[in-house]
C-alpha cells in the first residue's frame, strides 16, 4: 500500500517521469546511433563512423540525463558546477589519456595510414588492426600484438610501407676488380628484363657505389609492385647469381693483400708434400 | 568452323584452315588435347569428373609456332597445373582469344618525332590471352597469357599511376614490317600532330582492356584503330576509337568482348595520361 501511495504522490510521479524519460532517452540514443552509423558508413572511414556514432549516443544520453535530473528538481547550475570541478580534477589526473585522445582525433583526421596498412614506428613493423581513441593496435610479422599510444604516433616518425603501389628494391652487389663494368651492367639489365615481376618502368638502374676494399661495389635498383616486392627480394639475388655464374663474373670474397715491408721481399715458403708423407708436417 | 585436324603444324606464312581458337571436341578413344600457340604449350586431359590443364610458357615471345594434336597422357614437367571438377565433364574444350587485362605500354626503341602538321600510324603488338572454356564455350575455366609480359608502371611519378604491361613491340610504322604472329594482337594507333612544333613520343599506353577483339580472314588478331589528335594550340586530345577496319579493307569478325566498359562518350583518356 505504501509503495503504491508513494508512486502516485507528486514525488513518485516525478521519479516515474524521470525514469521513463531516461529509458526512452537511452532507447532513442541507441536508435539514433545505429541510424548515424548506417548513414555515414559509405562516406567515412570505419573509425570515423565509430567515433560519430559514440558522439551522437553520448550527446543524447547526456541531454536525457540532464532533463531527467531537471524533472527530479535538481538545479542544473549545481550539477554543472560540480561537473566543472570534477572535470578539472580529472583533467589533471588524465593528462596523458587526454593527450592520447586528442592525438587520436588528429590521426583520424589526418589519415597517415589506414586499417590494413603496414607501418613502422621505431623498431616495430606491423599491420594496423585498429585505430582506437587512445592507441593503435598492430600485428607484427611474427604475429605478436602491439599497442602503440596515439601520442607516440603523433610525435615521432611513422613510415607507411604500403601507401604507394610500387616499391624499390636496392640490391648491393660487389664484383671483382678485373670485371668490365659495362659487361656487368648488361648482365644485370638482362636479369631485370627477363623477370616479369620486375617493372620495366621505372627503369632498373645500376649505381656505382665505390671502389671497395675487395670489390667494385654496385647497387642494383629495381622496382616491383608492393604485393610482388617480397618475391622480387627473394628471386632477384638468385637470378643475379646465376647470371653472373653463366657470364663468368666473379663476386669476390673479402681480399687482403699482405706486404712484408716497404721493400717487398718474397715470403719464405716451404713446400711440404702432402698425402704421401707419413710423418706429420713440422 | 572446319573439323578438327590432328597434328597440324603451321607456319605463319600460309593461312591455316582454322584459327587456333574455337571448339575442339575430343576424338573417340582419345583422352586429351595439346596446343602450341606461339610460346605457350597447353595440354588438357579429360576424366569423367575432371579436366586437368597443364601449361608451360616458352622463352621466346616471338615464335610463330602453331600446332594442335590429340594426346592421351599429360607431361607435367615444369608446367603449371590446374584441375577443374565437374559432375560430368564435357567431351571437348573451346579456346577463345582475349586481350590483356591491363593497359599495355609501348616504348619506341629510339625516340620518335611527329613533325608539325604530320600524322603517322603506329602499329602496337600485344600478347593475346588464351581463355579456356568447357565444351562449346559454356563455362569459362581459366585464362592463360600466351606470353606473360613484363609488369610496368605508367604514370607521372611513382606515387600516381597504374600498373600495366610493357610491350616489347618496337612501335612499327610500316605495315609491311609487321610480322603477324598467331598469338599477337595488332592495334593501329594514328597520331595526328596539328600543332606548329614536333611531337616527341616516348611512350604510348594502349587501353587494351577497353577494346573488343577482332580477327581477319587470315586468322590474325586485330583491334579497332585508335586516333589521337594534338590540336593547333598544342593541347593533346583524348584517344578516340574508330570503326573497325583492317588495313587491306578485308572483313573482320569479332571474336571476343572488351573486359571493361568504355567510359562515357567513348573517350578514354587524355594524352597526358596516355603519354605520361
Amino acid at each position: 500500500m505504501d509503495v503504491i501511495d508513494f508512486l502516485f504522490s507528486d514525488k513518485g510521479l516525478e521519479i516515474l517521469r524521470a525514469s521513463v524519460l531516461v529509458i526512452l532517452g537511452l532507447f532513442f540514443a541507441k536508435v539514433a546511433a545505429v541510424i548515424t552509423q548506417r548513414v555515414s558508413e559509405p562516406y567515412l572511414e570505419p573509425q570515423q563512423t565509430a567515433l560519430l556514432k559514440r558522439v551522437v549516443f553520448y550527446a543524447i544520453v547526456i541531454v536525457t540525463l540532464m532533463s531527467a535530473l531537471h524533472q527530479l528538481g535538481f538545479s542544473l547550475t549545481v550539477v554543472l558546477g560540480a561537473a566543472g570541478i570534477l572535470s578539472v580534477a580529472i583533467g589533471f589526473a588524465s593528462q596523458t589519456s587526454a593527450s592520447n585522445l586528442i592525438s587520436g582525433l588528429f590521426l583520424i583526421g589526418e589519415k597517415p595510414f589506414r586499417i590494413g596498412d603496414f607501418i613502422k614506428i621505431g623498431d616495430t613493423i606491423g599491420e594496423v588492426l585498429s585505430i582506437d581513441m587512445l592507441s593503435v593496435k598492430l600485428r607484427t610479422f611474427d604475429n605478436l600484438f602491439v599497442r602503440v599510444p596515439n601520442e607516440m604516433l603523433l610525435n615521432s616518425e611513422v613510415t607507411n610501407l604500403t601507401r604507394f603501389a610500387i616499391r624499390r628494391l636496392e640490391l648491393k652487389v660487389g664484383v671483382a676488380y678485373r670485371e668490365k663494368l659495362s659487361h656487368v651492367r648488361e648482365v644485370l639489365m638482362q636479369v631485370a628484363e627477363e623477370y616479369p615481376l620486375c617493372l620495366t618502368e621505372p627503369k632498373p638502374v645500376v649505381l656505382f657505389l665505390g671502389f671497395g676494399d675487395s670489390s667494385l661495389d654496385l647497387q642494383f635498383n629495381v622496382w616491383a609492385t608492393r604485393e610482388n616486392w617480397l618475391d622480387l627480394r627473394n628471386n632477384i639475388p638468385e637470378r643475379v647469381k646465376e647470371a653472373f655464374d653463366e657470364a663468368g663474373i666473379e663476386i669476390p670474397f673479402p681480399h687482403r693483400s699482405l706486404y712484408t715491408g716497404s721493400v717487398t721481399e718474397p715470403f719464405p715458403i716451404r713446400v711440404v708434400s702432402s698425402r704421401d708423407d707419413e710423418e706429420p708436417t713440422p | 568452323m572446319s573439323g578438327v585436324e590432328l597434328n597440324e603444324v603451321m607456319e605463319v606464312t600460309e593461312t591455316p584452315s582454322r584459327p587456333w581458337w574455337g571448339h575442339y571436341p575430343l576424338e573417340e578413344g582419345r583422352h586429351g588435347l595439346f596446343w602450341q600457340i606461339g610460346p605457350l604449350a597447353l595440354q588438357a586431359r579429360r576424366w569423367r569428373q575432371e579436366w586437368r590443364l597443364a601449361w608451360q610458357e616458352g622463352e621466346d615471345p616471338l615464335t610463330s609456332e602453331l600446332s594442335f594434336s590429340a594426346l592421351d597422357e599429360l607431361d607435367e614437367t615444369r608446367c603449371k597445373v590446374a584441375r577443374f571438377a565437374f559432375q560430368e565433364s564435357a567431351r571437348g574444350l573451346t579456346l577463345c582469344p582475349r586481350l590483356a587485362d591491363r593497359p599495355v605500354v609501348v616504348r619506341p626503341d629510339t625516340p620518335l618525332y611527329i613533325p608539325p602538321r604530320e600524322e603517322t600510324i603506329i602499329y602496337v603488338s600485344t600478347s593475346a590471352w588464351v581463355q579456356v572454356l568447357s565444351d562449346d564455350g559454356g563455362v569459362p575455366l581459366i585464362e592463360i597469357p600466351s606470353y606473360r609480359p613484363s609488369d610496368s608502371w605508367f604514370g607521372p611519378n611513382t606515387r600516381e599511376g597504374e600498373l600495366c604491361y610493357a610491350s616489347r613491340s618496337l612501335a612499327r610504322l610500316r605495315l609491311d614490317e609487321i610480322v603477324q604472329r598467331p598469338h599477337r594482337v595488332v592495334s593501329p594507333v594514328t597520331i595526328r600532330n596539328r600543332a606548329a612544333d614536333a611531337l616527341l613520343i616516348e611512350r604510348l599506353s594502349v587501353p587494351v582492356p577497353l577494346l573488343p577483339l577482332y580477327a581477319s580472314a587470315e586468322h590474325q588478331l586485330w583491334t579497332q584503330p585508335m586516333v589521337m589528335e594534338r590540336s593547333d594550340d598544342g593541347k593533346e586530345g583524348a584517344l578516340k576509337l574508330e570503326e573497325m577496319r583492317l588495313p587491306d579493307g578485308m572483313e573482320a569478325t569479332r571474336v571476343s568482348e572488351a573486359r571493361q566498359l568504355q567510359e562515357r562518350h567513348g573517350l578514354f583518356r587524355t594524352l597526358e595520361s596516355l603519354f605520361a
